[in-house]
């Protein structure tokens, strides 16, 4: 079943694919071939593949329970709010909090996490910021 | 002797300091990515490519740290195989067949030493076959032209196809993904915007390091997050056992046998470690016949899947350095790599920037006898490692990847992209897609897009170039062959099953 979505789903982005393809236009061009040509084979392909999926899709083993679903959940949103608040907060600041958040959901106690977090912030930026001479954010909060 | 001398300047560039460190460092954080179940070579490589390129470290000393990641990987991958019956990455999963049960009668130390020295003589002696066929195999790609490019990357995603994972048609719906992500962006030939939706950041085209972590790291934190146990795994004490040069004298052809087998299958387009300890594995339980212990800890079993599984991770490097075709998931990391610091693999590569191609070649000399040294005397750090527990490990590889990420281009864009190709491959490999083609169509679309170009202007528009001499045709063909060749077996499989149902039913 999840197999058929998916491939539905690819099967429209094939079809958007071909479509945007299409309606590439080029003013002058050298060659015979053309920016078109290897999108419009790859919609194709991809179309064919996929409606093929789609006929027969595979029985998947795995089931996807709702409880998964929420820890998936809360990781993306941790990644979500780490990203946003890397330049905002800073590479110190932000590791802290989604730190915590990633080593609490692996199991770790509260305190420790914290703890762990940002020891791991501190740590961190010395070896990236000093050391390595990364470019690594310290927060346009704090005048960075 | 032409080779020698190349060969010997490729240890000066190997042997100095810098470069020496980054083997070492390199052999290391393999090994140590290997053993932690989870982060395979694929991750460790692709958290350790942005900080080698933001770091501005050279092309030569980049590649060697790298694919130090990727053949120490697969010297880790055995310990937590052998110890605790999880494989570290995918090539190791046969390990654990002979490896866990000798380490459960209490010969873990002589299963670690045994395996340890298998897979020092699989990759000294794929690296000596290595060094014969390169120059071989450059000799005949320098007289391809862009058909023959096209054919042979054809030939490259049909091998992969057939090859690897489940379902044909999931690998080659993954390749086609990855080969239109590739064309997104300004369009070389024309100067055409491709498929950016007017955001600044895609014109350059989508990032390969960002789809990398993204597709790999990302998404292995969402199956981390699932398969987590909270509790310490326990790991055994090793036991003081080690191995004898009986042992040794036993497995000698197995591992010469398993050796070639790695080496052939690692150069073959599209297959990795894993079908080679697969294979050699298959091939040495065959060969022993009637008198064996395969499963219950025989040490042929064990020294077979070792010594292959390192001999193919050597022999995906040939392709990739002559041909600028990968060989494996693994090695089209390395080969964007190497794109990212502007150099072009291929076969013009061992004379244009002979430093590079040598100097990772003797990297690997060095390397491996340092990886013998870790893994004899020092595994006891390697096997401490592994009651690390995850939670104090995600972080640090939430961190890695994001100050990664961002150190590139120094935008959050890249952040927000990368956790959505992280939820797509997460998608991908629920559903049994391997990410492999993705990072192959993705490394491979421009290339094969720019070749296929260029022999349609040398014929004038004309496609039939692309079948017009004896290279192209057998290529095509042996494409036909690989993707026809499994269908048929299974249909035939089929058909014979279902015959000698149809005789006892009648019976």
């Amino acid at each position: 079943m999840a197999d058929r979505v998916f491939s539905l789903v690819l099967m429209l982005a094939a079809v958007a694919l071909g479509v945007a393809a299409w309606q590439l236009e080029v003013p002058f061009q050298y060659e015979p071939v053309g920016p078109k040509a290897i999108p419009l084979i790859l919609a194709v392909l991809l179309f064919a593949c996929t409606a093929w999926l789609a006929i027969r899709p595979d029985r998947l083993k795995g089931k996807y329970g709702s409880n998964m679903f929420g820890r998936h959940l809360l990781v993306v949103l941790g990644l979500l709010v780490y990203a946003w608040s890397f330049e905002v907060l800073g590479f110190m600041v932000s590791t802290l909090l989604v730190g915590t958040l990633f080593a609490r959901l692996f199991g770790l106690g509260w305190g420790k996490a914290v703890i762990y977090s940002a020891a791991l912030g501190g740590v961190g930026y010395v070896l990236l910021s000093l050391v390595l001479e990364l470019n690594v954010p310290v927060g346009t909060l704090f005048g960075g | 002797m032409d080779v020698l001398s190349s060969l010997a300047e490729g240890f000066a560039v190997a042997l100095t300091p810098m470069n020496l460190a980054l083997v070492l460092a390199g052999c290391f954080f393999g090994t140590l990515m290997g053993a932690l179940p989870g982060i395979g070579p694929i991750n460790g490589i692709a958290i350790l490519l942005p900080l080698a390129y933001s770091m501005g470290l050279e092309p030569a000393s980049a590649i060697i740290l790298l694919a130090g990641v990727y053949y120490g990987a697969e010297y880790g991958g055995r310990i937590s195989s052998i110890l605790l019956n999880v494989p570290g990455d995918a090539g190791a999963i046969m390990t654990t067949l002979d490896g866990y049960p000798m380490a459960k009668r209490g010969e873990g130390g002589r299963a670690l030493a045994l395996s340890a020295v298998s897979s020092f003589a699989g990759s000294m002696g794929a690296l000596i076959l290595l060094v014969i066929f390169t120059p071989l195999l450059t000799r005949l790609a320098v007289t391809f032209g862009p058909a023959e490019f096209v054919a042979l990357m054809v030939f490259a995603l049909c091998c992969l196809a057939s090859m690897v994972g489940s379902r044909p048609v999931k690998t080659v719906i993954g390749a086609i993904i990855g080969l239109v992500l590739a064309t997104v962006g300004v369009d070389s030939g024309t100067g055409v915007l491709r498929f950016t939706f007017g955001l600044t950041s895609l014109f350059d085209g989508v990032d390969f390091l960002v789809v990398v972590i993204g597709m790999f790291a990302i998404s292995e934190i969402l199956l981390l997050v699932e398969h987590h146990y909270s509790g310490n795994t326990k790991v055994d004490k090793v036991s003081k056992s080690f191995v004898k040069a009986a042992d040794l004298v036993a497995v000698r052809w197995t591992v010469l046998r398993s050796t070639l087998i790695g080496f052939v299958i690692g150069v073959l387009p599209g297959t990795g470690a894993s079908v080679a300890s697969a294979v050699a594995y298959g091939t040495e339980k065959r060969m022993a016949g009637e008198n064996n212990d395969f499963g219950n800890g025989d040490i042929r079993g064990l020294a077979a899947p070792e010594a292959a599984n390192n001999s193919a991770a050597v022999g995906s490097m040939v392709p990739m350095l002559t041909l600028g075709i990968p060989g494996s998931g693994t090695t089209a990391i390395l080969l964007g790599a190497l794109l990212l610091f502007d150099v072009t693999p291929g076969p013009l590569l061992f004379s244009q920037k002979p430093d590079i191609a040598w100097g990772l070649i003797a990297s690997m000399f060095v390397g491996n006898i340092a990886l013998l040294v870790m893994n004899l005397p020092l595994v006891g750090i390697f096997v401490r490692m592994l009651s690390v527990r995850q939670a104090y490990l995600v972080p640090v590889i939430v961190m890695l990847t994001f100050v990664g990420i961002y150190s590139i281009h120094g935008a959050s864009f890249d952040l927000f992209f990368m956790i959505l190709l992280g939820v797509f491959g997460f998608i991908l490999r629920k559903l049994d897609f391997s990410l492999a083609p993705v990072i192959l169509g993705l490394v491979l679309g421009e290339v094969l897009e720019d070749n296929l170009r260029r022999a349609l202007s040398i014929s004038a528009g004309d496609w039939s170039i692309l079948l017009n001499n004896g290279v192209t045709l057998t290529l095509w063909g042996l494409s036909v062959l690989v993707l026809v060749l499994p269908l048929l077996m299974s249909w035939r499989k089929r058909r014979q099953a279902a015959l000698q149902k149809q005789e006892a039913a009648q019976a």
